[in-house]
């Protein structure tokens, strides 16, 4: 009996979502209506990250200053799927523009497509994107660019020779792919440069300092360090502190403010400085809304900082 | 005679206590009417929610999750887990990437990433048996050697195919009338699993495994077979889920899976199947999925901040299982 009339129930539930397609064929009416409000759409791949903190409190900060404008933020959870997903709400929710930073570049190839077809702009921030062509800007660091400059910076202080070590973002991802390139791109000039242990700590401090710590006791002769950002970096400059160890050179990149504070206590050997996206991003997107075109197309600059040039970019109210 | 009745009871064919029992009607449809609940929240929250488009949007959004938690569902009726089939979700999807960018053609392809995922699941199911470990903590490290396997198989980083097949090209993005094509197919697969588990004999034994294992086996049922051939069909459809989320996104992530992390546990409990096992249906994971898939989306349009919406989908998880626990008897 009741099984039967859980049958009937979700079969009448069937027809009636059968139904709700084919009577809602029709679209929705766009949201913003008024010509003057904008709703920006931007795509974080993750949020878990200080720099995406910091991305969050400089686009609200933006947000005070331009009351016209709304924004719907998602967290792509470190994830493709999800990120695509995400996109796809925005393209349904009829965003005014879409800001995105890729999680996995390849895989965003197919929604953004969709996002022009559908008549909304794409600016990519932070990552370039797999298909140029859906984008209308772009305002990224180039992580190739910043992995090279990482290597030449603990290149040339190790005197072009010496064992390192490197410790990775997550794998797969695809500013690890690039910063790791990059980083092996100089090295690779330097036979005298040794990788004696490549490793996976996923940006995360923390898991960093574990990771590192058996580096550690298993070869007592490192000369260097390079990690793929300042998070991982950091733990490591901690556990040399911890250990008493002063001779061995860590580079990182980012360039957030406690690394800075790092190198000027002489602890950290130096970092590429990562830009923040924002505000720019969010401007150049409300440039592109008002006037249909975009100015700049550029990379923002990779900056190595080291304890000569730290005092000119560090900024104690910086929020990264 | 108790045990004989409850046997009976849970092999489902004959119901000495058919009568109307209100209590036990509500348990039953608790998720469908959560369903129309939150479908009409939705729609009253967000004015884009009943758009053909969305709805499109949430059924592809829906389907790998689908896949994955069929596998599921069949392990949660043995009464145990299977906690790697998001290890074995990256596995599948890195090695069709893999074989792919190799030159294979889609049909050995296929046939060989089902062969491995089932593979991962007949693992389970024999160390589970031989051994009588709980299945949480095998298929727990099962899980770790199979992210292990996919970056192993991918090299270490997402898998770029060049001059892909049209066939995976539009796997994911084809569709009849507003349906998902990958959502009709879906559909296929539970109504063969439902088939499967109601009208055979195998499916019978994999309800009563869950309902009381040591009187499945004084009844002479061979436990370790049943057990194991749901593990193994629980590895299939993590292969089938792979397939479909590379053709959704078109390159080997050695993380794809971890999307799907506890949602594939959550969509079955909230379909109504018991974490104890012997009790539910395939059919009704569907309406979890759907509910799932409607809150992800409906957060997203509402414009959620997103710490509120990991919150959100936490706290769905917590509720779904302590309901699904609390209604045990």
């Amino acid at each position: 009996m009741k099984r039967s009339l859980g049958k009937i129930v979700v079969l009448v539930l069937v027809i009636a979502m059968l139904l709700t397609f084919a009577s809602c064929a029709k679209e929705a009416e766009p949201t913003s209506t008024t010509g003057e409000d904008f709703l920006i759409g931007i795509s974080q791949p993750f949020m878990g990250h200080p720099i995406r903190q910091a991305g969050t409190v400089l686009i609200n900060a933006w947000l005070e200053e331009h009351p016209d404008v709304e924004v719907m933020v998602t967290d792509g959870q470190l994830n493709a799927a999800k990120q695509i997903a995400d996109i796809e709400d925005m393209i349904t929710k009829k965003v005014d523009i879409i800001l995105v930073a890729a999680h996995q570049s390849p895989t965003l190839v197919g929604v953004l497509r969709e996002a022009k077809a559908a008549g909304i702009p794409v600016i990519a921030f932070d990552r370039t994107l797999t298909d140029p062509s859906v984008q209308v800007g772009m305002v990224v660091n180039d992580d190739y660019a910043a992995g090279a400059s990482a290597a030449q910076l603990l290149v040339d202080k190790l005197g072009g020779k010496g064992n390192i070590v490197v410790l990775q973002g997550p794998a797969g991802n695809t500013t690890v792919t690039l910063r790791q390139d990059g980083f092996l791109s100089v090295v690779n000039k330097y036979p005298d440069i040794k990788i004696v242990d490549d490793q996976v700590a996923n940006f995360q401090r923390v898991q960093a300092v574990d990771v590192f710590e058996n580096i550690l006791q298993a070869n007592p002769d490192i000369d260097g360090i390079y990690c793929h950002n300042d998070e991982m970096a950091l733990g490591c400059v901690k556990v040399l502190k911890d250990a008493g160890i002063t001779d061995i050179i860590t580079v990182g990149i980012d360039g957030q403010k406690d690394a800075l504070e790092a190198i000027m206590a002489g602890d950290y050997y130096g970092t590429i400085r990562k830009v923040v996206e924002f505000p720019a991003a969010l401007d150049m997107a409300l440039e592109y809304l008002k006037t249909g075109k975009t100015t700049s197309m550029n990379y923002l600059d990779s900056i190595p900082i080291t304890k000569e040039n730290v005092e000119q970019y560090y900024d104690p109210d910086a929020v990264f | 005679m108790k045990i004989k009745n409850t046997f009976m009871n849970l092999i489902g064919n004959n119901d000495p206590a058919s009568k109307f029992n209100r209590k036990k009607m509500l348990t039953t449809l608790s998720p469908v009417i959560g369903l129309v609940a939150l479908f009409i929240l939705a729609s009253s929250l967000s004015n884009v929610f009943l758009t053909a488009s969305n709805l499109t949007n949430v059924l592809r959004q829906v389907s790998v999750l689908g896949f994955a938690a069929l596998g599921m569902t069949i392990v949660i009726i043995t009464g145990n887990i299977d906690l790697s089939i998001i290890g074995n979700v990256s596995m599948s999807t890195t090695l069709v990437a893999v074989l792919l960018q190799n030159g294979w053609d889609v049909v050995p392809m296929i046939l060989v990433v089902l062969l491995a995922s089932s593979t991962i699941g007949l693992l389970n199911g024999l160390i589970i048996s031989y051994f009588k470990i709980e299945s949480f903590v095998i298929t727990m490290g099962m899980q770790v050697v199979c992210f292990g396997l996919s970056l192993f198989i991918a090299g270490g980083r997402t898998v770029i195919v060049d001059n892909l097949a049209p066939f995976m090209l539009n796997l994911a993005s084809n569709k009849l009338g507003m349906i998902p094509v990958m959502f009709i197919i879906l559909l296929g697969f539970y109504t063969v699993f439902y088939i499967f588990t109601k009208k055979t004999k195998m499916g019978r034994y994999i309800y009563a495994l869950g309902g009381n294992e040591e009187v499945s086996y004084v009844s002479g049922v061979n436990v370790t077979i049943v057990r194991t051939t749901a593990y193994i069909l629980s590895g299939l459809m993590a292969g089938v889920a792979g397939i479909f989320t590379f053709s959704r996104s078109l390159c080997g992530d050695p993380a794809a899976g971890s999307a799907l992390g506890m949602y594939v546990v959550a969509a079955v409990v909230i379909g109504g199947t018991k974490m104890s096992g012997g009790r539910g249906s395939v059919l009704f994971t569907i309406i979890g999925i759907l509910i799932i898939g409607i809150i992800n989306n409906t957060l997203n349009l509402v414009g959620f901040e997103y710490y509120a919406q990991q919150i959100i989908q936490g706290l769905i998880i917590i509720f779904a299982v302590v309901i699904s626990s609390k209604k045990r008897r």
